[in-house]
């Protein structure tokens, strides 16, 4: 059983915060939410939404159909009560006395009244606001708000008594038992994994859907040591972090499509120069400026590609926020063992949706990977090693120099065909000895039945909509984690497989091609969504049916 | 004293025979030996960034580690690396194409956050390494491949730009001019903040105005200039616009402030130069 509940209003109304609110108190009460967030770009009017999802099984995805529509305003139940939700049934603002006071606070005012309506008690959320807005101005407005919300007049709502049953979420779902639970955002997990895995500095410049990270980075400065800088541009980003990284602080910078575009000049550089960098590239539609507040997967190929030259990089794709915890770190352990580009691919799904988080997954130490040993002369930057690693060291211990010209061990420019070719293959070198580490990790899952014949397959965020769709049916998933260095093993998954499905948020299944680049695989059967929107479970469960038919 | 350090690498130069270039090289060395003999810089404490064009050999010669970044990224490199480790001492190596063409957006906002970065210009006013095209600071009269019917754009004043963008140490010097140019550098290198040093450099091949700039030439101390007023700084800047052959060439510092650092600024950056550390040894 899970129960969608829809709260929209206009941009600047609190839709989102009242969302959370409700999320966290059902979290914290014992349910599984999954609270998924829905807006425009503008800042104040329009029809933000959120849909928060509860149930008592471990869900990571919401409904199309959703069972309780809250109006912030009028145009919220023009918007969302059509098609599958003809019928669903509105607690709008519009039809309960509300003292003009609130005006501001209508959302706490609303949570108030919703959670008289779950028949759960007010002392939730009074306890949460608490919590959050200690020592705010606007806490004992707040809270009389969601009082006089919780004691509203109910008659006036326009729900017959039979809706009103419906909605009992406690009737509904068994008591909850879960305990410890919390509920996390995508971003909160990257900075979060960024954090653990010891980041110095986090660079960037905003775009949506990245900007959280370095919201939350920024607001981490002062008690977690860091230091976060809003440069002028990607490009100056980027190249920052090629300087800040040389110097042997552990640099990290995030951006979204455009901004990578970007940087690829820059990353090319990484690949040369072997100075450790790590790029969290958030999706969002594009070509373009695209649809900027909203979902996709179509930057898979410049993720794996963009930059002139051949070198190695790893690309990771988390596709929930313990994922988003873990791959941050082994994104991090990478580029820093390897002096590698690790490029954690997100989206806005993940980064902007709130997942019921239960314990953090099992981390690695990130060491630093610095030689301080005093050499005379210019150090070995790029020794010839075996394995083509080389040991780095970093200024103020010795004289280091990194470039973006071909180079000889000491970083000194040359043009000789066979300098050349040796300093080329010691990172072609280095690409192998990686891809033999890749290994010990965890690179893809499988998900669902393991017996089945049926195998659905996907990476990043569609993870959390496809194992809800398929978890009381006859298939399997197959959760590509690490798309470079690709793990081509997963080969007889897809060889074994009767019926193989390929699930996408994107026009032409990037995914499927890459798969059948690596391993020869040709999917067939894929089901792609490129409206800017993310698979809900429902809608999901059906496609998948009629391919199974 | 310390022992006079070697700040030549091994790597053969290939700059022009009798190209500025190599006076630029000789100048910053002169400065870091005696800077270094003093006591006063560590040689593996000293950083530098560099674009892409003849300036950029510099990296090759020059024995002092860094980054050498992409074109026009220059002072983007030299910011990361001051952020990376504050207490390093950052040269920045620019050309003209590279600093007010392709990275002119660095150039812009790095005057504003007056970073401790020492950033030199090689200015020749031509992009020389692909063979002679115009650049920001190119006369709009000047006739190249690219524009054979001349720019018929006007030039870019960096020192003006400079001082309007809230740079704290602006000044210009000619390459042919050691001594003078060697103590500008000095100048440069013991100010705290952003230090732009846009040095008149004639490319013997591609851009070459020696005979009309030897005449244009006067220093600004030789007119008891004074470089706190930054009015006074902008006249003097506004005084030749980059391909006037009559006007004089004011060459010095225009303008010299001391203001807080951005890593004085920002505390956990304050706190790392405290301790005298890079984020390296900072234990997580």
């Amino acid at each position: 059983m899970k129960i969608n509940i829809l709260i929209g209003g206009k941009a600047g109304q609190g839709a989102n915060a009242a969302a959370i609110l409700l999320g966290e108190i059902l979290t914290e009460y014992g349910y599984y939410v999954f609270n998924y967030r829905d807006y425009p770009s503008l800042i104040r009017g329009g029809n933000n939404f959120n849909i928060v999802a509860v149930s008592n099984r471990k869900i990571k995805s919401h409904d199309k159909k959703v069972q309780l529509i809250v109006a912030l305003d009028e145009n919220t139940i023009k918007e969302h009560k059509t098609g599958v939700n003809k019928n669903t049934p509105v607690i709008s603002i519009k039809d309960v006395y509300m003292d003009d006071k609130f005006k501001k606070v209508s959302n706490v005012f609303i949570l108030g009244l919703l959670l008289k309506f779950l028949d759960l008690p007010l002392d939730l959320l009074i306890k949460k606001l608490e919590e959050i807005f200690k020592g705010k101005k606007f806490l004992p407005l707040d809270k009389e708000a969601a009082e006089s919300g919780y004691n509203a007049d109910m008659k006036k709502l326009k729900l017959t008594k039979s809706e009103i049953n419906r909605l009992d979420i406690r009737a509904k779902l068994r008591k909850p038992a879960h305990k410890n639970l919390r509920l996390l955002s995508g971003s909160d997990a990257i900075a979060k994994g960024a954090i653990k895995s010891g980041i110095d500095i986090y660079l960037a410049y905003p775009m949506t859907p990245a900007t959280p990270v370095l919201h939350l980075l920024a607001g981490r400065q002062e008690k977690d040591n860091i230091t976060v800088f809003l440069a002028e541009n990607e490009i100056a980003v980027a190249n920052a972090a090629l300087g800040s990284s040389h110097t042997g602080a552990r640099t990290m910078v995030g951006t979204s499509g455009g901004g990578y575009d970007l940087m690829t000049e820059a990353m090319s550089m990484q690949g040369i120069s072997e100075i450790p960098l790590v790029v969290y590239l958030a999706q969002r539609p594009g070509p373009g400026s695209g649809v900027p507040t909203y979902t996709g997967q179509g930057d898979l190929n410049i993720a794996l590609n963009a930059s002139h030259g051949e070198f190695p990089r790893v690309v990771i794709a988390p596709g929930d926020v313990e994922e988003s915890i873990k791959c941050t770190n082994e994104a991090f352990y990478f580029a820093e063992k390897y002096r590698a580009l690790s490029i954690l691919l997100g989206d806005k799904h993940v980064s902007e949706s709130q997942f019921t988080y239960e314990k953090e997954p099992k981390l690695i130490k990130v060491k630093r990977n610095i030689d301080l040993k005093k050499v005379n002369g210019l150090y070995k930057n790029y020794d010839f090693t075996k394995n083509g690693n080389s040991k780095r060291s970093v200024p103020s211990v010795n004289i280091v120099k990194s470039t973006s010209y071909e180079h000889d061990e000491k970083g000194i420019t040359i043009e000789d065909a066979n300098m050349a070719k040796k300093m080329y293959d010691k990172r072609l070198r280095k690409e192998e000895t990686m891809k033999k580490e890749v290994k010990k990790f965890q690179t893809y899952k499988i998900h669902g039945r393991k017996t089945s014949k049926n195998l659905i397959v996907g990476w990043g965020s569609t993870k959390g909509a496809i194992i809800d769709a398929i978890h009381d049916m006859d298939a399997k998933f197959l959760q590509l984690i690490y798309i470079k260095p690709f793990p081509k093993e997963v080969r007889k998954y897809l060889e074994n497989a009767k019926k193989v499905i390929l699930v996408e948020n994107n026009a032409t299944g990037l995914l499927s091609q890459e798969i059948r680049k690596e391993t020869g695989f040709e999917i067939k059967d894929k089901i792609l969504r490129y409206d800017g929107r993310p698979f809900e479970e429902d809608i999901l469960r059906e496609e998948i049916k009629k391919k199974l038919i | 004293m310390a022992k006079k350090p070697e700040l030549s690498t091994n790597a053969a130069p290939t700059w022009c025979p009798g190209c500025y270039n190599f006076f630029i090289l000789k100048a910053v060395q002169n400065v870091l030996e005696k800077m270094i003999k003093q006591g006063k810089l560590k040689q593996e404490n000293i950083v530098m960034a560099t674009g892409i064009g003849c300036h950029a050999k510099i990296f090759d010669y020059l024995n002092v580690g860094g980054v050498y970044s992409l074109h026009g990224r220059t002072i983007a490199a030299a910011l990361g690396m001051k952020l990376g480790n504050p207490n390093l001492t950052v040269f920045g190596f620019g050309g003209d194409g590279d600093t007010y063409d392709e990275g002119v957006s660095h150039f812009v906002h790095n005057c504003r956050y007056n970073a401790d970065i020492n950033m030199i210009v090689h200015n020749n006013q031509i992009f020389a390494l692909t063979t002679g095209q115009g650049t920001a600071t190119s006369e709009e009269y000047a006739v190249t491949k690219a524009q054979p019917e001349g720019l018929k754009i006007k030039p870019m004043n960096p020192i003006a730009v400079a001082l309007e963008l809230g740079a704290t140490f602006v000044a210009r010097a000619f390459a042919g001019d050691m001594e003078h140019m060697t103590k500008i550098i000095e100048e440069a290198v013991k100010h705290k903040g952003f230090s732009l040093i846009d040095i008149l450099q004639p490319c013997l091949i591609f851009h070459n105005k020696l005979e009309s700039m030897n005449k244009q030439f006067y220093k600004l101390e030789d007119k008891k200039h004074d470089f706190k007023n930054l009015d006074l700084a902008l006249k003097k800047a506004r005084e030749w616009d980059y391909e006037d052959e009559k006007s004089g060439i004011p060459l010095g510092i225009f303008y010299k402030v001391r203001e807080p650092t951005l890593n004085e600024k920002l505390s956990n950056q304050k706190k790392l130069m405290e301790k005298g550390k890079g984020w390296f040894q900072v234990k997580r």
